[in-house]
């Protein structure tokens, strides 16, 4: 060993040992109770869509004719990408943890002809913007998408997240030839961690002997082209629209053999004149990977300028809207402690009749730090503890309460964002 | 009440399969909110390896905090996979090491997206060949740490790195030789 070699273990062992030895297992559970939580968020919109839609219903809609349609771009050889006019624009839907018994069935309004996205727990909840129409080489794609609205589950602004950590969109491709038919869809982020493109990777026709890779990517603002390389070497490329590209190739895949799903796709997106504006990859499911970016701090933001005539009471106000199980308290108590307690009536009856409500009533939140960043506006620390859930309810949140009508109270994003551990979703 | 369910690899391989998405209808409908997180050997496999992964990804950060959550947010990872991973501790290793690089990564998209991107307390300690180490390009920092301080084999490394054993030699030599020229 030479004496660097020494040097070198001897710095790094003794550097090492400044690191204490101590685990957290009851954080470990936090967390993977949370990542299993907003996985499921991510994928539930598009699995929704999927089952209920269905292939056949993709078959329908990829040979509906009649619709208007406006051809902004004409690709080479044999591809044409029209954009279609999409009645009332792109809708925003919320993008829920709840899960619930009852799906909604998709359909297609009988005036528009547009696409309607059923969503867990909410029913139909706005139709499917159209986004565009690829027909390359026998493969018809028609490309609907909608905004998604998670700022309940993101949490207060100044939790600052980055914008891979929640979808802001969804987009869904129903993907046709004259032997199958099929739909891929995934999550939309404003941001991704690793790159400004990336996207989700679907197969469809496996079961008929026509297997095709599809990619619903998203590209960032400038790119003229979007190009994937599917894992045989095939490569497809298209002009994005409004950021979106969807890319096919042929594929070879057998029936049953689950490993040849274990990849990804790489993504390039290109400027004007062929240079990489960066890359990224599809992956099944498309939901991006998140790290410890996206568990907010349990840190309180500083406090504001301005503070309330009296802190000390106005905290002890504050405290009193935790610290109570939630069945000791009365209906009209629960809708006066909320800021906005519109349409909340039928959330609390939803809490108490649903699946979880031997949760829900032995449910408390607790009280643990604030600091008011205006006269009128405080942001808290707080953690819920719940009966039979994991860990014993949740780990420590933030969220905001306001001075409303005279009185401290609860904002309703952070009720909506906590029902939704119920399984309930707000209107 | 949802009974308790966990996905097995080839249902989250399915996700973008549209031939087999009725098999996750079910899924949905009776996914719980309530995890079940401690199988006896998975909590064992933690407590007993979660330090010696702590350090690894310090010595790859420089941060004491970072590290840990590094490390927590590689074990969910690995949670996920627990039943079809025959050798957790390098699917470990590789977990934490790629989790320290896509933490450089995102800091660099941070800062580029937001002016109040919070400032990474790299904490190195006044040792003039840690903070020598701490310097050097990411893969030749990593290969360093994980020869050095971890007595992996070039074998592992390469598994941890995602490259050939080849390039772990290259690696190596090329900071070692970055090494000599700055320190006396």
């Amino acid at each position: 060993m030479s004496e660097i070699d020494d040097r070198i273990r001897q710095s790094l062992a003794r550097q090492a040992r400044s690191v204490p030895e101590q685990t957290d297992f009851d954080g470990l559970t936090n967390r993977i109770t949370r990542r299993h939580r907003r996985k499921l968020q991510a994928v539930s919109v598009a699995l929704v869509m999927a089952l209920v839609a269905g292939p056949a219903f993709g078959f329908l809609a990829g040979r509906r004719g009649g619709e208007q349609e406006s051809d902004v771009a004409i690709g080479s050889g044999g591809e044409r990408v029209t954009v279609e006019d999409s009645p009332g624009g792109l809708p925003t839907v919320s993008l829920g943890g709840a899960v619930s018994d009852t799906l909604a069935a998709a359909g297609t309004d009988p005036t528009t002809g547009a696409r309607y996205l059923p969503l867990i727990g909410g029913g139909v909840d706005g139709p499917l913007a159209k986004a565009f129409v690829r027909d390359i080489d026998g493969i018809s794609i028609r490309v609907y998408r909608a905004a998604v609205d998670s700022s309940a589950e993101a949490g207060p602004e100044w939790q600052d997240l980055p914008g891979w950590c929640f979808p802001n969109g969804y987009a869904q491709a129903d993907v046709s030839t004259a032997d199958i038919v099929g739909i891929v869809s995934g999550p939309l982020y404003s941001e991704l961690p690793s790159g400004p493109v990336g996207g989700s990777l679907g197969a469809i026709g496996v079961a008929e002997g026509k297997a095709h890779w599809v990619v619903v990517a998203q590209a960032p603002a400038g790119a003229a082209r979007v190009r994937a390389t599917f894992p045989d070497g095939q490569s497809d490329e298209m002009e994005p629209i409004d950021g979106l590209a969807v890319l096919v190739a042929r594929a070879s895949l057998e029936p049953g053999d689950m490993s040849q799903y274990d990849t990804t796709v790489p993504l390039v997106a290109l400027d004007e004149n062929g240079g990489s504006l960066g890359t990224g990859t599809a992956t099944f499911g498309g939901y991006v990977e998140t790290g410890p970016e996206c568990y907010p701090s349990p840190d309180l933001p500083p406090p504001g300028e301005e503070q309330p005539a009296d802190p000390d009471a106005a905290r002890a106000e504050i405290e009193q809207l935790f610290g109570v199980k939630y069945e000791d308290r009365t209906r009209e108590e629960h809708l006066a402690n909320i800021d906005d307690p519109t349409g909340m009536d039928q959330v609390f009856d939803d809490l108490e009749n649903g699946s979880f409500r031997t949760q829900v009533l032995g449910s408390r939140t607790v009280f643990e730090d604030l600091v008011f960043l205006s006269a009128t506006k405080a942001a808290v620390r707080y953690h819920t503890e719940i009966p039979n859930f994991a860990n014993g309810g949740t780990g420590p949140k933030l969220g905001e309460v306001n001075f409303v009508d005279g009185r401290w109270k609860l904002s309703r994003a952070d009720v909506c964002r906590d029902v939704q551990l119920a399984a309930v979703t707000c209107p | 009440m949802g009974e308790l369910v966990q996905e097995d690899g080839a249902a989250r391989r399915q996700k973008g399969v549209q031939d087999v998405a009725p098999l996750l209808e079910v899924r949905i409908e009776t996914t719980p909110m309530v995890v079940e997180v401690s199988k006896p050997a998975f909590a064992d496999f933690y407590r007993a390896t979660f330090t010696e992964m702590a350090r690894l990804a310090f010595l790859l950060t420089g941060s004491v905090e970072t590290a840990h959550d590094l490390v927590q947010d590689s074990f969910v990872r690995l949670h996920g996979r627990w039943d079809r991973i025959d050798e957790p501790r390098a699917y470990l290793r590789r977990t934490v090491v790629n989790a320290c690089r896509s933490h450089y990564r995102r800091l660099s998209v941070q800062r580029r997206h937001s002016a109040t991107a919070r400032v990474e307390n790299v904490d190195l300690g006044a040792d003039e060949m840690i903070d020598a180490i701490a310097a050097l390009p990411y893969r030749q920092r990593a290969a360093i740490v994980l020869r050095f301080w971890h007595d992996s084999s070039q074998a592992e490394i390469a598994a941890a790195l995602g490259c050939r054993p080849g390039t772990v030699g290259s690696l190596i030599y090329r900071a070692l030789a970055e090494l000599r020229k700055v320190m006396p």
